[in-house]
């Protein structure tokens, strides 16, 4: 009962103070907010990188160019066959034209260039999507068929993908540490400031009595919530941010169709990005708390 | 239940306050400390709620060494005793309502009892109606009289007041002694530093006598 009473003087007390110097809580959500808004656009890239790098490896896509003499029927033939094998979900057979339509979309010079050559030169191809990689060894399989003139895997890709994937990684890591760093460092400071503005009413308290958890704990509240605040500001400025340049930006990309496919973060994500935040606040509160001597 | 054995305050740059202090106080006493202004009294009584300790000898208050006393045991041994400080040490940025309800909150009361205990006290000293005030809109007076609540509102042990009715009028003063004692009568130790000869005298209590650090006693 003793520990309701007291957390809940805590949590008024707290809120008074943090109310009490505005202008200061203000310029620390601030500072926390513009960290946590560039954390959520870096963990946005990373999640979307991530998530890309992982369907690429466990379903990957390969395209069969088969040979410009061959003919649609022997295409036809090749995409059921394959069909019928295990560890494949889809199979699609894209004939000339519409690799052509294609290839118009993302690049508009493409019209131009067939016009050139009087005639489109793209081959029929089949597109292979794996379900389990495990299971299936396409190169193996096709080796057989004289049609197909051509394999391209994504794993060539894949594996400098990932290595580039984990250097930018780092860096992320490092900025998004520095950007903790210094968030944690302003409430440090902010709260140091609060407490200096308060020395007076300290001393009282202490002179009457008050144990030092109930002078430091609404200090450690006030740190709180202005981590929770600049949390929860700052996820939203982020996650518009990336939502502005999705929709503004990023469409521009068709022919990338990674920058085009960007999702924004899901839910969970913004629950750990704020409690990150909420642990900054109560990291950076708590240590400037704890400087408080006793008189 | 306040002892001083030999005890000597000396300040920075040698400003020595108390020399070689020896007395006790009994629980339940009522006792005066009187003497000039510089005189030490301020001093004595910062000693037995350790905002001060002595430079020589000892003080016990509340069978509590206060050299020996560790910080972390400060707040417990404080909440003990209720000062009335010359000063007043109000809150600013809270009513007078707040005021008193922090005492209560700090020794962990319920929230039902606050606000009763709070209204009690501040019946005691004539000062319900301005519950929701702040100290800066009260005057003088009227901010000691609260610190006087806030210093009864836990019945404590031991209460120290330093000049407690140096801004009343004398009809005030005298019904703040009456409150005085009737707290002294339920069998706290009341000690009061005071200029006011007048009420010395008029009170008939044990009084200390304090000069450039000297301790002389009058029992009446």
């Amino acid at each position: 009962m003793k520990l309701f009473i007291d957390f809940g003087f805590y949590i008024r007390e707290g809120w008074a103070n943090f109310t009490r110097s505005r202008m200061l809580s203000l310029f620390s959500i601030l500072i926390i907010s513009i960290s946590i808004a560039i954390i959520t656009l870096f963990s946005t890239v990373f999640f979307n990188v991530d998530n890309y790098l992982r369907e690429m490896e466990n379903n990957p896509v390969y395209s069969i160019f088969l040979t410009p003499d061959t003919s649609a029927k022997e295409g036809k033939d090749l995409a059921l066959y394959l069909e019928t094998l295990k560890g494949i979900s889809d199979v699609k057979l894209v004939m000339p034209d519409e690799s052509m339509k294609k290839l118009a979309r993302r690049f508009p010079l493409a019209g131009e260039i067939q016009k050139t050559l009087e005639g489109n030169p793209l081959p029929i191809s089949i597109r292979l999507r794996i379900a389990t990689p495990s299971v299936i060894k396409v190169r193996q399989v096709l080796k057989q068929y004289s049609i197909v003139e051509s394999i391209y895997s994504p794993h060539f890709f894949l594996s400098q993908l990932k290595s580039l994937s984990s250097a930018v990684s780092f860096f992320i890591a490092l900025i998004a540490a520095i950007l903790v760093l210094a968030s944690v460092f302003t409430i440090y400071n902010v709260i140091r400031i609060t407490i200096l503005a308060r020395q007076n009413d300290i001393a009282i308290m202490q002179l009457v009595g008050a144990d030092m958890k109930f002078i430091r704990a609404p200090f450690t509240v006030e740190g709180t919530l202005q981590g929770l605040s600049g949390g929860i500001l700052g996820a939203l400025f982020g996650s518009g941010l990336i939502y502005i340049i999705r929709t503004h930006y990023l469409v521009h990309f068709q022919y990338l169709p990674f920058l085009s496919r960007i999702t924004s973060l899901p839910p969970s994500y913004f629950v750990g990005i704020i409690l990150l935040s909420v642990a900054m606040g109560i990291f950076g509160s708590t240590m400037a708390a704890s400087r408080i001597d006793y008189v | 239940m306040i002892h001083f054995f030999h005890v000597s305050k000396v300040y920075e740059k040698g400003n020595r306050a108390l020399h070689e202090v020896n007395v006790s106080i009994g629980k339940g006493e009522f006792v005066f400390l009187t003497g000039p202004s510089g005189a030490g009294k301020t001093t004595f009584l910062k000693l037995i709620f350790r905002e001060e300790l002595p430079s020589y000898g000892r003080v016990v208050a509340n069978n509590q060494n206060t050299i020996a006393l560790g910080k972390r045991r400060i707040p417990d041994f404080r909440k003990k005793i209720g000062v009335v400080f010359q000063d007043f040490k109000l809150l600013e940025n809270r009513t007078v309502f707040e005021n008193i309800v922090f005492i209560l909150n700090v020794l962990g009361y319920p929230a039902s009892f606050l606000r009763d205990r709070a209204f009690y006290v501040l019946k005691l000293v004539g000062l319900q109606h301005r519950y929701d005030d702040y100290p800066r809109q009260l005057s003088g007076g009227e901010q000691q009289r609260i610190a006087i609540a806030r210093a009864l509102v836990n019945e404590p042990l031991i209460l120290l007041a330093d000049e407690p009715t140096g801004n009343l009028d004398p009809d005030l003063s005298l019904e703040i002694m009456a409150l005085f004692e009737k707290i002294n009568s339920r069998g706290t130790t009341v000690l009061i530093a005071t200029h006011d000869r007048e009420m010395i005298k008029q009170m008939r209590k044990r009084t200390l006598y304090l000069d450039h650090g000297h301790l002389q006693e009058h029992r009446k």
